[in-house]
């Protein structure tokens, strides 16, 4: 009977799971990876130690479970999106990756903004986000010597593939999302590669993200314990595993990825530019991936953040207080209101961007009210995104939630109540994204079919819980809601304001 | 020969002994509860009070009898008035500052003779915090004991009549009613008239060192203090404070960082009344003759960082209790040195002058996940200081500048904190050796008022030892002054969305 191993490397740590034919988890192993700051602005992680924790991982749930490692099917990747790691003909990486959160680039995106102006998005397919195309241009600028000897540009999940196979090679879900493809043709985007001067041939070649890229080489066999020769499947960027995971599988569906920020994908048929939209390939063929990220809401880290604040620590026991606490708070928090806006706004015009901040503190507001505000002004975030999308026609007819926060029940009632959307809650729960990533190894080597119309993958994703909207706090949340806006709305422009003087 | 000062506030009263040379010879304080027969009602039960007052009073008499009392003066809080018989005894509870009645008195004002006249006549800003208002609704309310009542006295009055002197009251507390000519020095026939109080209802307003009586034989004895100890009228607390802090200047004010936050600038020229109005801003005697002062004051102020602890800081609050030590110490040591990126609107709790505002709430704006405890209490504190920023800025139109702080209060021993209110105000900012000023200050208008000293003014400064100057960083305050800009923005844009909440 077949295995599967699925294996993610996000921003802050890398999951390994390995789940059997029935699409139960058998082992989970995570550990965390630095994010090195050298500079001011410079967000960086050392390729070696996502290797390193890959290897541990992965080993670890080959020993919990004591299979035989040679009954794995197959084995596919998750990870964090964007990142921009140069290595040598060699494959061997030319100092750390600069990762998805760098702001380095600034001033390279303006240069692009300038280049093509309102064509932009016609030109690429997407606005301008976190793609590491700026990055490279930093680099072809500042360390010359070091574009010149790179021979190719790999991404996280690119790198596993070069680790595991030996191959330079990428999967569309990853590479469609950046500026330098091009998804109406399905290649390199040569118009804007010579616009902005960047070299075609540093990129590497793409795969579709279900098919097999190679397989595991002896050398990755030595250091990880798998069978060399078992087959390697593309992967893809962590948000489309993801809504893999979830059953986010055709037109209309959603997922909302919380983690440190919401980032809320939605299933469309067609993969055209849309203003205010970003767009990839789905892992699964003919479906594409939008994400509205507009906003950058912070639904766990404004958690962590409160329970640093409150206890000192962001542990799970404390976020079970904080569930506890909240439920002790009416709903609207007695009049408080949150702005979950706690990170840098990727909105380009400074007097829209949003601050995060508390509205309506007095000397008696309570640590209960603090934690429901919390809930109360993420799910509100929520509401206005799902607005956004319906005035662009894009009906979201419900939400499949995955993350720390989904870990409330109390916080996914409230989601559903003030959006008014029934709220799902998958049971592949935190490590969705690797869990994920082993669906993807099965639909790749054929363990799971892909010609029954996804029955069989269907059957395999489960919920664990659902949440109908509420009418009785209805009148209570719309309220609250409007007073959101408003205060969203008035306060817009502090976000640029306050900003930390990088 | 010695002196004692008698303070009665809100929270509690003390009494403090002090030597011809300004020394502290004893002190004693002792605690009570505000009394709240509905939930807006807010009165002191002044029988309970007067007996705290004796136990203080009796307390240092004993702990000074080597070097006699040969005067006293008391200082208070203003607005509350209690009702006394011709007999010395008290006829009921005083209605304080916080009660919310009277409030259609307050508005009936507002009409005739309008807060513009009011303003000029008066100095102060209509409100519902003052005795007028409260003291109508007594008389139609209890109607038998407003006829009862021999006389209506604020605390300092109060207290000098129950030792044994005549019912008075100096002009600082006379000026808290809202009855009371700022020109004249008087009770004004026009507001006594508009209101509704007939004059004899009300002490006679005497100056602030004057002598009003001496201490009955019989309650010296209980007391424990030598015969005919003279009484002296003392003023209301912001202004023996500032007196007893050595605020006698034009240029300077207390900086009281209490539960509340109160700013009393002093100057020796009336500013005009229209100027002051607008800015929300009263024009107050001080208890030092030919000065007046403003009181600035937010209610946010030092109750926010209680409200940060039992929030934030439970299990380092519980720790600290148990070592003995404060957690305050724990908490301002977190404070990060450079200014924080966070704007906070400090309405945590009711606002008065200049703001007043009692429906607003407080905002924290420029979360970032980093955020720290410390930086969120700097930027807490930050809000506080802009808030009064703000509130001189308004009166330095009116010409009146404050060239130096001086701190009191629970606050001033916190470097961190001093620090950077002179950075943000771009004024130094000095701590005082002794933080009792409010006692100190009714000792000195007791020295004055028997003649041992001639001067109040002149007798504070010798007094008052400063410990610790805090000078304005130039480049942190520049860097505060756009910060400034950013605070000033958010309360016009949120004022209505907030009286929502």
């Amino acid at each position: 009977m077949p295995y599967l191993l699925g294996i993610d490397v996000g921003t802050s740590s890398t999951k390994s799971i390995l789940i059997d034919e029935r699409g139960q988890p058998l082992s989970v192993a995570s550990r965390g990876h630095p994010t090195l700051n050298p500079l001011p602005g410079h967000q960086e992680q050392d390729p070696q130690s996502w290797w390193n924790s890959v290897r541990a991982t992965t080993r670890q749930v080959l020993q919990e479970t004591e299979i035989r490692p040679a009954e794995i099917a197959g084995i596919s990747f998750s990870g964090q999106g964007c990142a921009c790691l140069p290595v040598e003909r060699t494959g061997q990486p030319l100092g750390h990756a600069i990762i998805w959160t760098d702001a380095r680039a600034g001033r390279q995106q303006a240069r692009i903004r300038e280049i093509f102006g309102s064509e932009l998005g016609k030109v690429t397919g997407n606005d301008i986000y976190d793609q590491p195309e700026p990055r490279m241009m930093w680099i072809r600028e500042n360390q010359p010597e070091r574009y010149q000897r790179t021979h190719k540009f790999l991404t996280t999940v690119s790198y596993l593939i070069l680790r595991f196979t030996g191959k330079l090679a990428g999967n569309t879900s990853d590479w469609g999302f950046h500026l330098a493809f091009d998804r109406a043709t399905g290649s390199w985007n040569r118009r804007f590669l010579q616009a902005v001067g960047l070299d075609g041939q540093k990129l590497p070649d793409l795969y579709a993200s279900h098919q097999a890229v190679g397989e595991v080489s002896p050398a990755a066999a030595a250091e990880t314990g798998l069978p060399a020769g078992t087959p390697v499947i593309a992967g893809g960027q962590d948000s489309t595993v993801v809504a893999l995971a979830v059953g986010a599988i055709e037109a209309g569906q959603s997922v909302m990825m919380r983690g440190t920020t919401d980032l809320l994908s939605l299933c469309t048929a067609h993969g055209d530019y849309h203003p205010g939209l970003y767009t990839t390939y789905a892992v699964l063929p003919n479906l594409y991936i939008r994400y509205d990220m507009q906003e950058v809401v912070a639904a766990g880290g404004s958690y962590q953040w409160l329970a640093t604040m409150l206890f000192g620590e962001a542990t799970k026991a404390r976020f079970e207080v904080m569930n506890e606490l909240a439920g002790g708070s009416p709903a609207g928090s007695t009049g408080l209101i949150y702005l979950p806006y706690l990170l840098i706004s990727t909105q380009p015009d400074p007097a829209r961007q949003r601050a995060g901040s508390f509205f309506g503190l007095t000397t008696t507001t309570a640590r209960a009210d603090l934690c429901r505000a919390v809930m109360e002004g993420t799910a509100c975030a929520l509401r206005e995104t799902v607005e956004r999308l319906a005035r662009n026609d894009i009906r979201v007819a419900e939400l499949r939630l995955t993350g720390g926060p989904t870990e409330s029940a109390l916080w996914n009632q409230i989601t559903a109540n003030v959006t008014g959307l029934p709220v799902l809650v998958p049971s592949s729960g935190g490590g969705a994204a690797a869990y994920g990533a082993a669906l993807l190894a099965g639909l790749g080597t054929g363990a799971i079919p892909m010609d029954d119309g996804y029955a069989t993958l269907r059957r395999l994703v489960t919920l664990r819980q659902r949440f109908e909207p509420q009418a009785q706090t209805g009148p209570a949340y719309e309220r609250l809601y409007a007073a959101f806006c408003q205060l969203a709305g008035n306060t817009a422009g502090f976000g640029a304001a306050l900003k930390e003087q990088l | 020969m010695s002196l004692l000062g008698i303070d009665c506030g809100t929270t509690g009263c003390k009494a403090g002994i002090v030597d011809a040379e300004g020394q502290f010879l004893a002190l004693a304080y002792r605690e009570y509860e505000i009394v709240r027969p509905q939930p807006d009602w807010a009165e002191m039960d002044s029988r309970t009070v007067w007996q705290k007052v004796k136990e203080v009073i009796a307390e240092v008499a004993q702990a000074a009898r080597h070097d006699p009392v040969t005067a006293l003066s008391i200082t208070s809080m203003g607005e509350a008035m209690t009702p006394v018989s011709a007999e010395r005894a008290i006829l009921g509870n005083c209605l304080l500052m916080v009660d919310a009645r009277g409030r259609e008195y307050a508005a009936a004002l507002d009409v005739r003779p309008g807060r513009e006249h009011l303003h000029a006549i008066n100095g102060n800003v209509l409100g519902t915090a003052f005795s007028a208002p409260k003291l109508a609704w007594v008389r139609d309310h209890q109607p038998d004991l407003f006829r009862r009542a021999h006389r209506f006295l604020l605390w300092a009055g109060l207290v000098g009549y129950l030792l044994g002197g005549e019912p008075a009251t100096d002009r600082s507390l006379a000026n808290r009613t809202l009855l009371f000519d700022l020109h004249t020095g008087d009770w004004s026939p026009e507001l006594l008239a508009a209101m509704g109080i007939p004059l004899d209802k009300l002490p006679r307003v005497v100056p602030s060192h004057a002598v009003i009586g001496q201490v009955d034989d019989r309650l010296a004895d209980e007391l424990g203090l030598a015969r005919g100890v003279k009484i002296i009228a003392g003023g209301h607390d912001q202004c023996c404070t500032a007196l007893g802090a050595g605020v006698v200047k034009p240029g300077r004010a207390v900086y009281g960082i209490g539960t509340f936050l109160c700013v009393t600038p002093v100057y020796d020229v009336l500013p005009p009344s229209n100027i002051m109005l607008d800015a929300g801003m009263s024009i107050e005697h001080h208890v030092v003759p030919g000065l007046y002062v403003s009181f600035l004051y937010n209610g946010t102020g030092g109750s926010v960082l209680r409200w940060v602890r039992d929030t934030m800081a439970c299990a380092e609050h519980a720790e600290a209790r148990a070592r003995g030590a404060d957690v305050y110490d724990q908490l301002m040591a977190e404070l990060p040195a450079m200014p924080t990126n966070l704007i906070v609107l400090p309405h945590f709790a009711p606002c008065g002058p200049p703001t007043f505002d009692d429906r607003s709430s407080g905002v924290i704006a420029g979360l970032k996940l980093g955020t720290s405890r410390g930086e969120l209490i700097k930027g807490i504190l930050e809000g506080v200081t802009y808030y009064f920023a703000e509130g001189l800025s308004l009166i330095a139109r009116a010409g009146l500048q404050v060239n130096e702080f001086r701190a009191t209060g629970g606050g001033a021993k916190s470097d961190a904190w001093l620090q950077l209110t002179a950075d943000i105000l771009g004024r130094p900012i000095v701590r005082l050796e002794v933080s009792e000023c409010g006692v100190l200050g009714a000792a000195i208008l007791a020295g004055v008022g028997s003649g041992v000293f001639s001067s109040a003014a002149e007798t504070a400064e010798a007094f008052v030892r400063i410990t610790r100057t805090c000078e304005p960083s130039l480049s942190t305050h520049a860097l505060y002054r756009e910060r400034l800009e950013r605070y000033q923005q958010l309360y016009p844009l949120l004022k209505d969305y907030l009286h929502q909440l």
